[in-house]
Formats: structure tokens, sequence, C-alpha cells
């Protein structure tokens, strides 16, 4: 009778175990695709995680390096992880379709437009929400799409209708779609061309921090222009934003002091059309702090970009003429760089954004512990009260190469080391005057407004460089242009496009004056593990990842010059 | 007829030896009673009062042992217990009981000590030539056998020898005498005109009632009809020093490969996998512990009984969707009736690296050979001609300030390792029990990876009525392991210059201040001191079981298991400084800006219920059809949070509280299940014709709804032709079976939710607030489902000569269809993972033999030989058609084995001449022309092809394996006088590794060390050397993927050497001490090999070297 019981007892157990839910598992640390895309919320995450996707490191975090492709900047070798996706192997162009800096950009943007792709599939479906928002939310996605679009063509085709493109998606797609061909550049274009004036009536002209507005998808608009040489819009594009601009009673301006614009203290300015918000929080903060400082600053930065000779020589003399070092050293024979007087003396002659974006030898740094640090030209470990500061230090301690001020932050501002709290500027008013000028220039010439437009730059209140020469020619107009860019945008990532846009298919271009053995202001190489940037017709774009390829083969023909 | 005799001589209580465990384990306490029966003076009583009507002799017999010390022995079939009797007593003597018990039969009685054994009267009637003999029976050491059956030959005359080993009994003259006893080979004797014997047994180690432990259950090895292999691990925890279970698998089981990649404390298993890598994905075979899934790291060495190892479909097919990849059983030991035991077994010894590093370690000839390699790239030496004399000339006197320092010598030290067991053990009638503890601690040979850990066991099972047993196994560990980051630190290592000091007297770490040198190199013990990490794991497994006999037939094995394992990770990280040890100053900071703390918690646990019916049907005599029908389910959840603080208040204080700088948290969540039933049908037609069926249906929770179950049958039949009878006179063959199976698998190590798209945080900064986002994780494949391996196995086992020479061979066929792999998707989906796809089939072809022989010069020379030998070739059948997919140097592609390498061959070493022929032929090369000192690749393609004259990637070729195709092994063992030795030996052939990174390259980098090797490369003045040209910048001239850094990573190795002396039982009793061993045992002491890396078993350049390990230890038993 007994053993019934326990029989029965044991079905009891058995069949309570055996309750239908126990394989129908379901993962609790995300939301299922089944319950996305349901609510207002779930609209509010989906579009957050495009905006995530901006801040991507190699999508627009690290922007700054591109800078480092060009004769102003470099990227040092610096061995090790800071150079994460080796760069500098594309610097002196030792690098092969592999190289991970080619799949880390091509997926970090490819993932935007995927994230982008599915908000504006989905945002349409969801009822309860209020329709304003949704349009709204739905402009932001096309606008951070094109934006991602034009970041791919920029580096994997060239924006010109000789370029090959790249692959096209604009639907969600499953793993079996995910093999599309190359689209050329005018279907890109005409995708990007059509999301951006879709999204501008919806978009606000100002937004908070890290949210796009009309302004920015109108600016991105006029490039998608200006990249593919259609001056005459471009231009009307950035005038009208400028005019508009005025018309709203200056919500954009140039921020009264140029150097504090890349400095926490000067965050919150007008000038900053779309940026990067960042925040001393680990993965919410910015790296260029740490890729651009020293190892005096708080960061114990790793000066992995480092501004070039070439950068710093170029700045104008506070007269607006030109800098040359073979007349300088003739009138100041006593130059030398061990001499802070002569050094300090030959700084205070430039122009004043060459000081702000710029340590040089013998300037000051407030790094870590708030403690002011000297650039001695030669590393000393000498404290105070033997002299006056303590001696900024590169970080391969040599001690013979300019660093960054730019976006380097000051005393104890970083608290985490990869997690600067200086937001990243993406698009600012400076730039789109310039661009405005530079289109205006090709279309009709140095006319007044685009003198009035350099002009502004020029004569920012703490910057106060004299005024272009008045009656100057187009071409001479076009060099001045693309040297302000240089001074004004130094750093911020935007030479490298710059430079495709103007050289890549002018035939008078002597690309071989890209090419630099990059020194110290010494004159030493400042690279001992070998800093000769070479520049050949392949660098003008990066490779189709190998893997992709591989993957791929309709992706095929490689970039030129990346077939291994 | 001895292993019937036995049973029916001494085991009364009748439903104990109903279910086949049972069985084994009776065999086994019959053989420790009888062997350690306790001879002592005892001051209970001898005397007894019995009122008994109508019972059975046996019944009385039962009472008097329940009521005193006595114990009987007798043999059924001589005594006749089945006797209704009457017996009243009152406090009388034994002797007087059992004259009245016996009176009137032919029974007799002795007495000696507690035992009582009953025999027949020799009342022979006018035997023509009966005498008296007498004799002793011995073990091979020449200690007496207590309790062995001798017969005269060919009658039921007989008897069972005494306490002494001596037996005595009247037999004609012209008759034999048989001697048996379990565990030991029969012996028979003519008697002849002797009337004193001698006899010695030997063991019989090979024995043909050898049981194996099988799915839900145990077998006779005989009547298998599957390929399964089992290794007795009872003496391993007093062998050998193995700091994990799974090294002592290492070359010792046919089909096995268990290969230890990593010799960090704590993380010191091997992976195994048995007969090949039969899928694309995880190949570890499932591993039950006990019936419960588990693990080999759960198991202390020492609890070990046995490991079975099921290695074709019909074996374990039982075990459907988890058993693809073969299935390995671990069965614990057990307490034994009666007996009470207390072993310790300790030992302590200290351990190496195996290999190490050749590197450069004298600085000036370092700094002149980073000088070439920089002026072969036609960069600028770093280092000046005066640092380089300055130090010559100073590191003799000044060390600290000049040092020259190996770093692998200064990170490996030798370190100690030791283990101690105590193990207690016994039981009765109803209870028996064992239970262990034991601490093993293994120190670190590189600083910061201790391993400690305290494992404890308690095995109990009760026999509650007649009908029930209870058994309950409690077992788990709480171990600290410092969890160094040893990947990170041998990069760190690698990445040094052997002019940084490591550590200077009074404890700071040293930088690299020579002029020119890196500012980057590094200074591992910096990072010692910067982090600590301990991880703290308690894990507990508790199972609890119900044995319900409804019939004596019929069983219904019921059991709930539980395993919870909590995890707790406390990492501290504090800012150090690199100093310059010429100026006195620091150098640098190293490591985190501030001080940092982690704190991760994870808990896992796991819920199984176990349910199965066992009926065995005997029709007629020699028909034997068993039955199981069970239900199984599993719920395993893992949950974690981690959380990262900074600032705090003092590196004293590592704790959370102290943090000034908020921290951040994460967590995860995961949970899997699966439900099954199964089936087994077992048919023995006369130990002859062996049948098994087996059926096993599995629902998972990882699969969609639709694909979710699955079914998994297989079938095996065996013939014993050394059964038949036209076998009978080919008298030098014990035991002949052919063997044949065929059987389907299943594989579901896949992710948790591959089926269901989930989006996760992707978070963004919006006008200074920190905004959740939600984004795609992973993209997914709606319609997974199982992957199948179908097996088919054809074997053989042979006996020869008195089982002396066993012969074991299998051959096997393995196809896996519907394989679960995350074929690679382009990124332009945002580098999303990839989903899990059915995709490929992958056949494994092979066979395998073991072969061993074991026998004795004389009579105390004991010597065994026996290895095995396993080969296995893998081709990838169906893949994705001609496109292939790239992992590192290997290719994965239709009709190649798994992953070959995918390499350009190295033609020569180019001069400028050869390069400037080329050129002017018009060779093309890619990704750029070679300079002199560097690789020229061979062209694949001839004249007139696309690529001809182009020298790039497209000209690599298929070249050897990344998967070893063959195994062996080789146990070597003899015994004299108490003294045993034994070698393993293991190794692996047909596998290649590629070894180009870290310490193995020509492009030198200033602050990372030179190995060795490249002292000798290619110079204009060493113009004959196969060394590419040393050099700081390749540019992938040399370092892209070719033949010359594929290395054969095949090797023989003396994994296991051992001494030990076991003393004497006569000399040890007197002390108390049933057993004394003292043993020297050491592993990885030699190894054959042309592989040039850590270590061929490790392979990879940045883990933990394997440890040779010599230890001495002792194993006392009370």
């Amino acid at each position: 009778m007994k053993k019934i019981y326990y029989f029965l007892f044991f079905v009891i157990v058995l069949s309570s175990g055996c309750n239908d839910g126990l394989l129908d598992t379901r993962p609790l640390d995300g939301i299922g695709s089944n319950f996305m895309w349901e609510t207002s919320n779930d609209a509010d995450l989906g579009v957050a995680a495009i905006y995530n996707a901006v801040r991507l490191k190699e999508a627009f975090l690290n922007y700054g390096l591109n800078d480092g492709f060009t004769p102003i900047a470099f990227i040092m070798n610096s061995g090790s992880s800071f150079d994460e996706y080796r760069q500098y192997k594309f610097c002196i162009n030792t690098a092969t379709s592999s190289e991970s800096i080619f799949k880390q950009k091509w997926s970090d943007l490819y993932k935007g437009v995927v994230r982008a792709n599915d908000a504006i599939a989905n945002l349409p479906k969801i009822e309860a929400i209020d329709s304003t928002k949704r349009e709204t939310l739905l402009a932001e996605s096309k606008f951070l799409r094109a934006l991602f679009y034009f970041e791919l063509l920029s580096f994997y085709s060239g924006h010109d209708k000789r370029d090959p493109g790249v692959p096209l998606y604009i639907e969600p797609a499953n793993y079996e779609d995910a093999y599309l061909p190359r689209s050329n550049p005018g279907q890109i274009r005409a995708l990007m061309i059509h999301d951006l004036e879709d999204a501008i009536p919806h978009l606000p002209f100002t937004a908070i921090k890290g949210r796009t507005n009309q302004v920015a998808a109108r600016m991105l608009l006029g490039k998608v222009y200006l990249y593919n040489g259609d001056w005459l819009k471009a231009s009307n594009v950035f005038g009208g934003i400028i005019s508009n601009n005025n018309a709203k009673g200056n919500p954009y301006q140039l921020y009264s002091d140029y150097g504090k614009l890349f400095q926490l203290a000067g965050e919150d300015n007008k000038e900053s059309i779309f940026v990067i918000s960042n925040l001393p929080i680990q993965d919410y903060g910015g790296w260029a702090d740490l890729l651009y400082s020293n190892r005096s600053g708080n960061c114990a930065g790793t000066n992995t970009l480092i501004p070039t000779t070439y950068l710093v020589d170029s700045y104008q003399k506070k007269d607006g003429s030109d800098f040359d070092w073979t007349a300088y050293k003739a009138a100041n024979p006593a130059f030398s760089w061990d001499n802070k007087t002569e050094v300090d003396k030959l700084f205070a002659t430039r122009d004043p954004r060459l000081e702000a974006s710029i340590i040089r030898p013998w300037g000051l740094f407030v790094g870590t512990s708030n403690k002011t640090f000297e650039f001695r030209p030669t590393y000393d470990a000498k404290i105070p009260p033997a002299v006056a500061y303590e001696c900024m230090r590169t970080s391969n301690s040599s001690n013979d190469h300019y660093g960054w001020r730019k976006f380097v932050n000051v005393g104890n501002e970083t608290t985490i080391r990869r997690s600067s709290p200086t937001d990243w500027i993406i698009m600012r008013y400076a730039d789109l005057l310039l661009l405005f000028a530079e289109a205006k220039n090709e279309a009709e010439g140095p006319t007044d407004s685009v003198h009035w437009a350099i002009d502004q730059i020029r004569q920012r209140p703490n910057v106060n460089m004299p005024k272009i020469k008045a009656g100057i020619s187009q071409d001479d107009m076009r060099i001045s242009i693309r040297n302000e860019r240089a001074w004004e945008l130094a750093g911020e990532g935007h030479r490298y496009g710059d430079y495709r846009r103007w050289y890549k298919y002018d035939p008078t271009f002597d690309m071989t004056t890209l090419n630099h053995v990059i020194k110290g202001f010494r004159g030493n190489p400042v690279n001992p593990q070998g800093g000769t940037r070479v520049f050949e017709v392949r660098n003008w774009q990066f490779a189709i990842p190998q893997s992709e390829i591989d993957l791929n083969p309709y992706l095929e023909p490689q970039n030129t010059g990346w077939e291994n | 007829m001895n292993l019937a005799l036995k049973k029916e001589m001494n085991l009364k209580k009748e439903p104990l030896n109903r279910i086949p465990l049972r069985r084994f384990c009776l065999v086994f306490v019959l053989f420790t009673v009888v062997l350690f029966f306790n001879s002592k003076v005892y001051s209970q009583s001898k005397v007894v009062s019995l009122d008994m009507k109508n019972v059975s002799v046996e019944q009385v017999l039962n009472s008097i042992e329940s009521k005193t010390v006595y114990r009987f022995l007798y043999n059924k079939q001589l005594v006749d217990v089945n006797r209704k009797i009457t017996i009243v007593t009152d406090k009388q003597e034994i002797s007087q009981v059992l004259i009245e018990l016996f009176k009137g039969t032919d029974v007799k009685f002795n007495i000696s000590g507690k035992q009582i054994v009953l025999s027949k009267s020799d009342k022979k009637t006018a035997s023509e030539s009966l005498r008296k003999i007498s004799g002793i029976v011995t073990d091979e050491k020449g200690e007496s056998i207590i309790g062995a059956t001798v017969i005269l030959k060919g009658t039921k005359t007989g008897t069972v020898t005494d306490v002494n080993g001596k037996f005595a009994l009247e037999a004609p003259g012209n008759s034999q005498l048989q001697i048996t006893y379990i565990g030991y080979a029969a012996r028979v004797i003519d008697i002849d005109d002797k009337t004193s014997f001698n006899i010695a047994l030997f063991e019989d180690s090979k024995k043909l009632d050898e049981v194996v432990v099988v799915a839900y259950g145990v077998q006779k090895k005989v009547n298998l009809s599957g390929s399964v292999a089992s290794v007795n691990f009872e003496n391993l925890g007093e062998t050998r020093a193995v700091t994990n279970l799974s090294q002592g698998l290492e070359g010792t089981i046919p089909g096995l490969l268990a290969q230890q990649s990593s010799g960090q404390p704590g993380s010191d298993g091997t992976s195994i996998t048995i007969r090949g890598q039969g899928t694309l994905n995880n190949s570890s075979p499932l591993v039950i512990v006990d019936g419960i899934v588990g693990s080999l790291s759960d198991v202390s060495p020492n609890d070990v009984a046995s490991i079975s190892v099921l290695k074709d479909a019909a074996s374990s097919s039982i075990y459907g969707s988890r058993a693809a990849n073969g299935v390995i059983l671990v069965t614990t030991k057990q307490g034994s009736k009666d007996k009470t035991r207390i072993t310790y077994n300790g030992y302590y010894g200290l351990q190496n690296p195996t290999f190490p590093i050749q590197i450069v370690d004298n600085y000036p000839q370092y700094m002149e050979t980073i000088n070439q390699a920089y002026k072969n790239s036609g960069n600028i030496a770093p280092y000046g001609q005066a640092i380089i004399d300055e130090w010559r000339a100073n590191s003799p006197l000044d060390p600290i300030v000049y040092p020259n320092t190996n770093w692998f010598n200064a990170v490996f030290k030798p370190s100690a390792t030791q283990e101690h067991t105590v193990q207690a053990s016994g039981g009765n009638d109803k209870i028996n029990y064992l239970v262990s503890v034991g601490y093993f601690g293994n120190n670190g040979s590189m600083p910061k990876t201790d391993f400690n850990k305290i494992s404890f066991r308690a095995n109990l099972n009760a026999q509650v009525t007649p009908w029930f047993t209870l058994g309950a196994i409690l077992n788990g560990y709480n171990s600290t392991q410092q969890l160094a980051d040893v990947s990170t630190y041998m990069g760190y290592i690698s990445n040094s210059s052997p002019g940084t000091l490591p550590r200077s007297p009074d404890g700071r770490t040293g930088g690299e201040w020579a002029p020119g040198g890196s500012v980057q190199a590094n200074n591992v013990f910096s990072n010692f001191d910067q982090t600590n990490d301990l991880l703290t794991t308690t894990r507990i497994l508790g199972k609890l079981s119900a044995l319900i006999t409804i019939s004596k037939n019929f069983t219904w094995n019921n059991s709930v298991s539980v395993t919870l394992n909590n995890g707790f990770e406390d990492q501290n990280n504090q800012p150090t400084q690199l100093w310059n040890f010429k100026t006195n100053t620091v150098l640098r900071n190293s490591g985190t800006i501030t001080t940092t703390l982690l704190n991760s918690y994870t808990l896992y646990n796991r819920l199984v219920l176990d349910s199965y019916l066992k009926y065995s049907l005997k029709i007629k005599k020699s028909n034997t059809i068993d039955f199981i029908a069970g239900y199984n389910q599993e719920y395993e959840k893992e949950t974690g949070t981690a959380s990262t603080a900074f600032d705090l208040l003092s590196i004293e204080t590592p704790v959370m509280n102290t943090a000034t700088t908020p921290s951040t948290i994460k967590g995860g969540y995961a949970d899997r299940a699966l439900r099954s039933y199964f089936g087994r049908v077992n048919y023995n037609f006369a130990d002859k014709y062996l049948l098994e069926a087996n059926i096993r249906y599995d629902g998972s929770s990882k699969f969609s709804k639709d694909g979710r179950w699955g079914l998994f049958p297989s079938f095996s039949g065996a013939w014993r032709l050394s059964q038949e009878r036209f076998m009978k006179d080919v008298t030098f063959i014990d035991n002949l079976k052919l063997r044949a199976s065929w059987g389907k698998l299943g594989n579901n190590r896949t992710d948790d939710y591959g089926t269901q798209a989930i989006y996760k945080s992707a978070n963004v900064v919006l006008g200074e607030i920190v905004t959740p986002g939600a984004a795609p994780s992973a993209l997914t494949n709606s319609t997974l489902k199982w992957e199948t391996t179908s097996m088919t196995n054809i074997g053989t086992d042979f006996g020869l000569f008195k089982s002396r020479l066993n012969i074991v061979f299998d051959a096997f066929y393995k196809l896996t269809n519907d394989i679960l792999i995350k074929l690679p998707i382009p990124t332009v989906l945002g580098g999303l993972s990839a989903p899990n796809q059915n995709a490929g089939i992958v056949s494994n072809r092979g066979f395998e033999f073991s072969l061993s022989w074991n026998d004795k010069i004389g009579k105390s020379f004991k010597y065994g030989i026996s290895g095995n030998y396993t080969f296995v070739r893998s081709k990838v059948e169906k893949y994705r058609g001609t496109v292939a997919t790239y992992s590192g140097n290997t290719i994965l592609q239709e009709g190649l084995k798994i992953y070959p390498f995918y390499v350009r061959e190295v033609e020569s070493i180019a001069t400028q001449d050869k390069i400037d022929e080329m050129l002017a032929a018009g060779y093309k090369f890619y990704p750029s022309t070679p300079k002199p000192g560097d690789f020229i690749y061979k062209d694949q393609q001839k004249e007139g092809e696309t690529g001809y004259k182009i020298i790039n990637d497209d000209d690599r070729v298929v070249k050897g394996t990344s998967v070893p195709e063959d195994y062996f092994g080789l146990t070597l063992s003899a015994e004299y006088v108490g003294f045993d030795f034994s070698v393993l030996f293991q190794g692996i052939a047909g596998v290649n590794n590629y070894l180009n990174s870290t310490w193995y390259t020509n492009v030198l980098k200033n602050g990372s060390l030179i190995n060795k090797k490249f002292l000798n490369a290619w110079s204009i003045d060493n113009p004959n050397s196969k060394i590419p040209a040393i050099t700081s910048d390749d540019a992938g001239r040399n370092t892209a993927a070719n033949d010359f850094w594929l290395q054969d990573g095949s090797y023989v190795r003396v994994k296991n050497i051992q001494l030990g002396y076991t003393f004497s039982k006569q000399l040890t009793k007197n002390i108390g001490i049933q057993r004394l061993r003292l043993y020297a045992s050491a592993e990885n002491m030699f190894t054959v090999t042309r592989f040039e890396g850590l270590d061929p078993e490790v392979s990879a350049t940045d883990s933990y070297p394997n440890m040779k390990r010599i230890v001495t230890g002792i194993s006392i038993t009370f």
C-alpha cells in the first residue's frame, strides 16, 4: 500500500514539474523583438540607439584622428593599444586591406545605418504616439542615416560619379539579404538628399545638445552638394542657413574665445551645431583627451595624434603675412629652442589660434593634480622649488614634438581616463561659414559675402587676425579658404575630407607634397619607429575591409591600390 | 562459478542483490570483508539466546550474526541452510548452539576468531584412499587469502580458507584441487601424493566478470555491445599529482584526446575531444558525475572510483541532445559495508614551466640587435654606441642600474603544489557512507596566480525498508583563485626590455631609462603590484535519490539534484610607478590614474529531476531482457552583477562604501531548460548474442517551438564468438567478441536565445543626461533546430592467453548534419553578431585500438604494458559551396579538413639580385616588394593563368591541419615486492601550429623581447640562414600568412613517471595501519617535439605555460 502512496507522491512531484512553460525561456536582459516598437517609449529607445552609434569611436567619437591622414597631423606608432586600429599603418602606407581600422569604421558606420533603417521602418507602425513626436523622431533618424552614408561615401568610395560607391541598405535586412553590390554615389546622394529634405521641415531650429536640428540637417545637405561640386546649390543652402539664423536673432554664432570653445569650460556655447555630448562616466565620455593629451595630463595622455611642424609653421604672423623660418632665423640669430625668451617671442608674433590649439615648447599647461607644467624641450625631472614648474612630458618622453591643447582637458577635469567630459564637436558655425565661403567662391568668385564669411572667422574677438586682402582673385581666395580651414579646424578631423574634395580629381595636384618625414620642432624625426608619411593614390580612400569582400564578392572590385 | 558461488555463500539478505549496481557493490563488499577481516580478540559475548520455531537454518544463522560478533562463512551448495528447524537456547555457548543446530547432518563447523566456517564433514564410507591434505592460499605477495574456495575438482566437496588462509580437507590422491577467489585467476592443482600445499593466487585484473559503469547502470564488460572504455581511478589520488581530474585522462583512453592548454592554477583542466572534432563548434563531451550532468573539475581526483567513456552512438544516445561528442561518466567512491576505513593521501612538490623561452637577455646585445633591425628597415637606429658601451662596462658593477634581465626567468619561479585528503568510509547492512575532505593548494609559478581549494564530499546510502533505499550525495568546494589576466601579462612580458630591472631590493619596480629605449617598455611587476584580483567560488552539488524496489526485478529510481555556484570576483587597482634607478626618480606612472574597485557576483543554480524504471525479465534460463524507461528535466539559471567604482579612500579599504566616485553597475541573466524521455532495451541470449536499443526524446528551450524536440535512437549488437561451442577448443582465446552499432545523437551547444531577437541597451548622452536607448544586439534565426550526428561503429574485443593479452579495436564513421554554426555575415548589418544556422556537414572517420599485456616473471615480478592509438580524420562534407571562411590563418571550406592552414609557401630568402631579376621579369609583389632578407613566396599560378607573376594572397595553399589526427598513449608498469613503477607516455601527431606573434617574429620592436632564434637571422654576413632578416617594420612582407611560421605540433611526452613502495601488510598491521604507501611522481618531465613555442600542448603564445611537477606523497589507510 505504502508503495502506492510513494508512487502517487512522485507522480505529483513529476507532473508539477511538467508545466508547459519550462521550455519557454526568454531573456530578461533585453527587450524581445516582439515587444519593441510598440510604444512611444520604444520610439525614444530606438532613436536614442542611433545617436548611440554616432558616438562609436570610428563613427564620430574619434573623428579627429582623421587629421592624422593629412600633413597637418600624424598618428604616432605608440606601440600600445591606444592607436587601437593601427591607423598609423595607414599614415605610413603599410596597411593592407585586412587592417582593423577599415573593418571597424565600416562596421561602426553601418551600425548606424542599420539602426536608422530599423527606426525609419518601424516608427510609422507605432500607433500609441503623438504624431508630431513621431515626425520629429523620423526626421532625426533620416538625418542620421544620411550622416552615416555621407561618411561611408567619403571613406570607402568618394562622392564623385567616377567613384565606386558603397552598398546601399534602406530597409532592415536579414542576414540572408546582406550581400548587395555597391551602389554608385549618385544613388546614395539621391537618398541623402531625399532623407534630408524630408527631415528638415520636421526638425526644430535648435535642439538639446547631442540631438540634431534643422541647421545640422541643412548643413549636411549643403555638404552633400559641395562634395559633388554642385557649388551653387551648396552656397544657396549654406547661405540660406546664415540668413535664416540671422533672421531668428542668431541662435548660432561664433564663440568669443577660440581656445575655450574646445574646453569643458566653453562647452555650452552657441557655436556648436551638432555635438557628441560627453559626461565623465565610463562609456559616456570622450577619448580625444586621452589621444591628444600628454603624460602630464590627468588622463596620462598618449600623444597618439600630434600636430606636425607643417601645421605649426603654416600659421600666419599676426599681421597676416606668412611665417618663414629662414627669414625669422636671419632676423633672430639668438633663437634656440632651449632659450625660453626667444621661443616665447617667436610664438607671440603668430596667429593666436596657434597658441590656443597647440602646446609649444616653453608653453604652460595645467595638468594632473591641477599643477602647472612647463613644456621644456628636453624632459627633466626637476621639481619646484628648484624650478618654477615641473616639466611637462610627452608620452614618449622625447619632448621634441608639439602637443595639442585643443580638446585637452585642464587640470583634473578628466576623472576617468577614457571618459573625458568635454563634448566632441561634429558641426560648428565656423565650419559652416567656411563651407559657405568655399561654395560661394567656387560658384561666383570672391564676392563680398565670401570675404564677409572668412573675415568673420579671422576676426573672432580673441583671434582678431587682419581681414583678407580685398580684391584678390578667385584662386587666391580659394587658397585663403583652404588655409583658413587648416588653422581654424585643426585637430577636428575635417582635413582628410577636405583634401579628397579638393585634390582627388585635380590633375594638377602633386601628391608628393603630402609626404613628409614627420619631424619634431628640432628637426629630428619624432618617431624612432619610423615616421615617414607616404601618400599614394590608394590613400585617397580606405580599403573595403578584406573580410567583407571575402564574404560578399559583389563588392569587388576593391578600391584602387588595395587589391592584395 | 566463482562469482555465483560467492554470492550464494555469504549474502543472504535477498533484496540486496536485485540491481546490478548493488551486485557490483556486493562483490566489492565481499572482497573487502574477507580481505580485511578483523581477527582481533573481542570481549563481546560468546553466548547466545535463541527462541525460534519452524525457521530455516539460514534464519538462525542470521539471528546469531545479529546477536553476536560471529560471522558465518559457508557454501550454500555444500551446506543446506533451507532446512526447517526449531531451536531454543538460553545463554548457551555458541559451539553448543551449533552442535544443536547441525545435529544429525553432515555439517561440521570450525570457529576461528569471530569467524565460523561451516563445511561438510567427511563421512565418506570406505573411501579407498582418502587422506588428509592441508595447505595455505596466499596472494602473489605471500599474504594469506581468507575465504578462498578450495574444492575437489568435479565434485561438490570442498572448504574455504580460514583467517590465516589455511584449509584442510580429505581427498583422494588422484584428484585435483580447484582454488578460486574473486578477483584472482582460478588455479587447478594436482594432488598426487602431496599432503601439504602452498598455493599462490594471482590477481586477475582483466577478469571477464569486470563490470563497467554505463548509462543508468552497470554492465558486465563482456556483455557490452557498444564502445565503452573505462579506467579505474581508485588509486589516482595516491599515485599522481594531477591538479585537475581531467589531466588523469590524458593518454589513457583510445579515442579520447585530452590536452592541457594552460598551466594556470585553477584554470588547468584539459580540453577533451572524443573521436575527433565532430562539429564546427564546441566539441567537448558531456560529463555525467554520479548520474548528474557536471564537470570534471567538480570532483576531487581522490574521490573517483572509475571513469567510463561512452564513445559510440549506441552507448551514449540515451543522453540524447548532448551526447554527440561522447559522454564521460564519473562514478565516485562509496562506503563499504562492515569495514571502517580512514585514509590519508597527501603530496607535496615543486613545479616549473616545461619550456622556458630562449630570449635575448643581454641588454647591450639587445640594443645592437634592435639597432640592426631598424637599420635594415631604413630607420634610424635608436641606441647610440655610448649607451651600449656604458652598459657593457657597468652592468657587472651595478646590476641595479644596468640590469640584464631575463624576463621569462624573472617572472616564472619554481612554486609549490600540495594536496591533502582525508577520507573515511564504512557502513553496515543498512547504511554505508564515504566522507572526504581535501585541501589543494597550487601556488602559481607566475606571481599572483595562486589557487587554493577546499573540497568535501559525503556519499551516503541507507536502506530504509527492504524496498526503499535512500541515497544522498553532498559535494562541493570553496576555492580562491588569484585571477591574473595571464594573456595580458604574457603580452606585457613579451613587450619588455632586458634593460629594465624587475624590482630593486627595496621593492620598487624599474623602468626603461636608457636613452633610445622605449618608454612604453613594460615592467610586469608593476602590473602585479597594480592589481589584486581574487575570485572566490563556492560550489555545492547535492543529490538525493530514492530507489524503490517494486519487486525482485522491478525497480524505480528517482532523484532530485541541485547545483549552486556562487562566484565573487574582487578586483582592485592602484597606480604604480616605474623608477629610473640611475637618477633615482620616477620615470613614469603606470596603470590606472586612480584607485578602482570592481566587484562582480555571479550566481548559477540548477535543478535536475530524474526518474526511471528498470525491469529485468528472465525467459527460461539463458534469455534476459532488461528494460529502462525514464524521464528527466533540467533547469539552469545564471545571474550576475558587476559594479565598478573609483577613488577609494585608500587601497587598504577595497570596499564599495569607500569609493568616492560613483560606480557603474551592470548585470546579466540567462536561463535554459531541457526535458527528456528515454528508454532502453537489452537482450542477452546466453551471454552469446547481445542486442541493445536506446531512445531519447529531448526538448530544449534553445530552439524554436517547431524545432525544439529531437528523437535520438540507437541500436547495437554483439556476438561473443568465444562462447560458441566451435570455439571451445581454441583454448588460447578467452574472449572474442564482435560488436556493431549505429545511432543518432544530438548537439544543443548553442546560444540560449538564438531564436529570439533582442534589443539591448545602447545608451547615449543627450543634453547632459544619459538617455536609454535600445538596439538589436544580435541577428536571430527563428528556424533553429538540433545538430544531429549519426555514428556507425564496428569493433572487436580479444582476450588471449588467459586474459594476459587484451586487444580492443574499433572503427567508426561519424557524420554530423545541420551543424550549428555562426556563419560569418557581412558587417553591413552593423557588426551584429551572426546568428546560429544549421549549416554544414562534417564527417569524422577513424579507428582506434588498445592493446595490453600483463604478466609476471617468477613469483613476484609483475609487469604490464598497455598502449592505445587513435587515428581520426575530419572532412567538411558540406559548407558554403566554393565559398570559404577564413579564421586567422586557417580556412574552412567544403572538401577540406576542419580549419587547415591556408598560407603562402616560402620559396627562398631574397637577395638584391633575385629581387631585381624578378622585378625585371615583371613580377609584382603584395603587400610590398621584398627587401634583401625577406621571404620570396612561391607563385602558385602557371604561365597563362590569372595571377601569374603576381605574388599575393592568391598564392596561399592549404597546408597542415589544426586538429590533431593521431593520438596515442602508452603505459609501462612493473611491480616487485612492494615496489611499483610506471611511466605514462602521451603524444599527438598530424597537427600544426602557427607561431608568429609576440616572442616569435623577425619584426623586432624596441621595448619588446627578442627570441634568440632571430640572432641567427639572414644577413649579408649570414646568407645561408633560412630565417628572414630582422626588421623593425615588416609591412606584411614576412608576416603575411606563410608556411615558415607553420610548425609541426607533434610531440611525445612522458606525462607521468612514478615510483612507489607499499609496505608489507604484515609489517604495518602491527602498528594499526592497513596500508602504507610512499611514492614519488613526476608530471610532464620529458617531451620530444620540434615545436618551438611555449609548449606543444599549450600552443598559444600568450597562455600560462604548462608545468613540470615533481611530488612526493604518502598514503595511509587505517
